[in-house]
């Protein structure tokens, strides 16, 4: 009993700041409204937001829904890559030399500019969205996870080589857990980012999401539908700074 | 219980572009299943010439054998235990999880290998078996990574200063231990040190290096009778073994002290 309350100490009381920080903003929201007398149309009062919330519940969970699926699918291909290119710059000079301006070229591209052609390619769907995710969000993962294989502890790795452990087990064994801090330290600006690309993805392709929700709400002037979608996602950037940041102290624990 | 012969051996380390002698023509044999002690002052070359053993590093010249093969076959058959001047633990695993470390890159069948848990025993870590590294003192630390290094029996037993970091009345506990375990596993021991009684009591022969450059200056046969007890080192035999380390160790300012 004592153990499980213990357990939600923590949780509960990483929830009450926020919940604070959100209260306050509502109601600043609410003094702006009425203190500057805010026409409708320019800023809606937060009780016609959450009106709009409610009556659009479905619309804005099916957008949700897509936006979400979206930067996860896209997220995870950018881990995987950026993981695989980490560790293979980190071992060949070579490689690095050959690839890594490959890589900043992409990363550098403006997505603005390169967006027809992905439509091209991959379609107005998921595709589109995955690869605008991936190219927004693997750049940090990448870079940090560069960081973290390159510090690892050498006498660390001296340990594998005398044991007669191969690369494999010296990358997975040692390598992988020495740069989890670091990894997550790019997941988390990922994660972030993920989203934003995700609907970036939505605006260049017109693919629903809850990026296309805001641009057809603020087209159309139904604001408090805009300011509904907009309040959910910030819930949703919050939601996964706060899930990335707990995984990370569940993997890391052990740097305390 | 492999032989173990130095033959000739250099290594230089390039620093910023010269080449810096570590170690100058050093010959040395290790019988199978002998216990030997490598003394000499700092940066006199003990470490690098574990490493080159363990096939860490490369020699310049001359060549290194295990059981007549290259040490990079006795290292790949996992058959050297390494016990680092630093405990270097993996710090996200428990001292249990530590301690198999080396089973689970051999993999295999436990076969006659000592359980992981009568190590821990061994080393005298009973209760601490869930504990993270950054929980244990240094010198814990360093018993951990020394039942670490006797998980795969090894044939070859790499010691580099391991019980620098342990209080006195600890050392003497771990050492006898050591010898216990060495006898008993009948592996070839090797243990820098920088404690004379300490090596004059372990070993079967003392090899002396002086520094700048690295290099063999003595070896002193230990004919002292096994197994060791503490009692030992109040003889005369153990003071005049002692006496010779020293001599050889601090050569001609020793003369000159007991001149004037
Ligand atoms: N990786 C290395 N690069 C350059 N010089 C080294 C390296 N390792 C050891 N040395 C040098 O070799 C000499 C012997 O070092 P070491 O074997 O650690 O001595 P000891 O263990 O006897 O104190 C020292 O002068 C040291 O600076
Ligand atoms: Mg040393």
């Amino acid at each position: 009993m004592t153990f499980s309350m213990r357990m939600l100490g923590p949780a509960l009381k990483s929830l009450v700041m926020p919940a604070a920080i959100a209260l306050v903003l509502v109601a600043l929201w609410k003094a702006v409204v009425v203190v500057f007398a805010m026409p409708a149309y320019l800023l809606p009062p937060p009780e016609a937001a959450l009106g709009a919330f409610e009556k659009d519940a479905a619309k804005i969970g099916l957008a949700v829904f897509h936006t979400v699926r979206n930067a996860a699918a896209g997220l995870l291909v950018a881990f995987v890559l950026a993981i695989l290119l980490a560790a293979l710059f980190v071992s060949s000079q070579a490689v690095t030399r050959a690839v890594l301006p490959i890589v900043i070229m992409l990363r550098t591209a403006p997505v603005l500019a390169i967006a027809p052609i992905l439509i091209m390619i991959f379609g107005r769907g998921i595709g589109t969205a995955i690869v605008v995710v991936v190219i927004v969000s693997f750049f940090p993962i990448m870079v940090n996870a560069m960081r973290g294989f390159s510090s690892t502890k050498r006498s660390a790795l001296e340990l594998m080589h005398v044991l007669g452990a191969g690369p494999v087990k010296t990358f997975v064994k040692v390598r992988l857990p020495f740069a989890l801090p670091f990894i997550f330290t790019g997941l988390r600006s990922a994660a972030t980012s993920a989203l934003l690309a995700a609907m970036l993805a939505e605006w260049l392709s017109g693919a629903p999401g809850l990026g296309t929700l805001i641009l057809d709400a603020a087209s159309y002037r139904k604001t408090p539908l805009l300011w509904a979608a907009v309040v959910v996602s910030m819930v949703m950037a919050f939601a996964v700074f706060a899930l990335t940041s707990a995984a990370e102290r569940r993997f890391t624990s052990w740097r305390t | 219980m492999s032989e173990i012969v130095i033959d000739r051996v250099g290594k230089a380390f390039e620093i910023d572009g010269k080449s810096v002698p570590a170690l100058v023509d050093v010959s040395l044999r290790f019988e199978a299943g002998g216990f030997y002690a490598l003394i000499g002052p700092s940066g006199c070359g003990k470490s690098t010439l574990l490493r080159l053993i363990a096939d860490i590093l490369a020699p310049t010249d001359g060549v290194i054998t295990i059981g007549g093969q290259p040490p990079g076959v006795a290292r790949r058959q996992h058959e050297i235990g390494f016990v680092f001047q630093e405990a270097s633990l993996l710090p996200w695993r428990s001292v249990i999880d530590n301690i198999e470390l080396p089973l689970e890159i051999a993999g295999g069948p436990v076969g006659d290998r000592p359980r992981p848990e009568s190590l821990v025993r061994l080393v005298g870590l009973s209760g601490f078996e869930n504990a993270k590294p950054a929980q244990l003192s240094g010198g814990m630390q360093q018993r951990v990574s020394i039942a670490r290094a006797l998980a795969l029996r090894p044939k070859v037993l790499l010691l580099d200063e391991p019980f620098g970091a342990l209080d006195e009345i600890t050392r003497q506990r771990m050492n006898l231990e050591l010898l216990r375990i060495w006898q008993e596993t009948g592996t070839t021991a090797v243990l820098v040190t920088h404690t004379i009684g300490e090596a004059v009591f372990m070993a079967d022969a003392v090899h002396v290096l002086a520094a700048r450059p690295g290099r063999l200056v003595d070896t002193i046969e230990v004919d002292l009778p096994r197994p060791r007890r503490l009692a030992l080192m109040q003889t005369p035999e153990f003071n005049r073994l002692e006496n010779r380390v020293r001599a050889a160790l601090f050569g001609d300012e020793l003369a000159e002290t007991a001149d004037g």
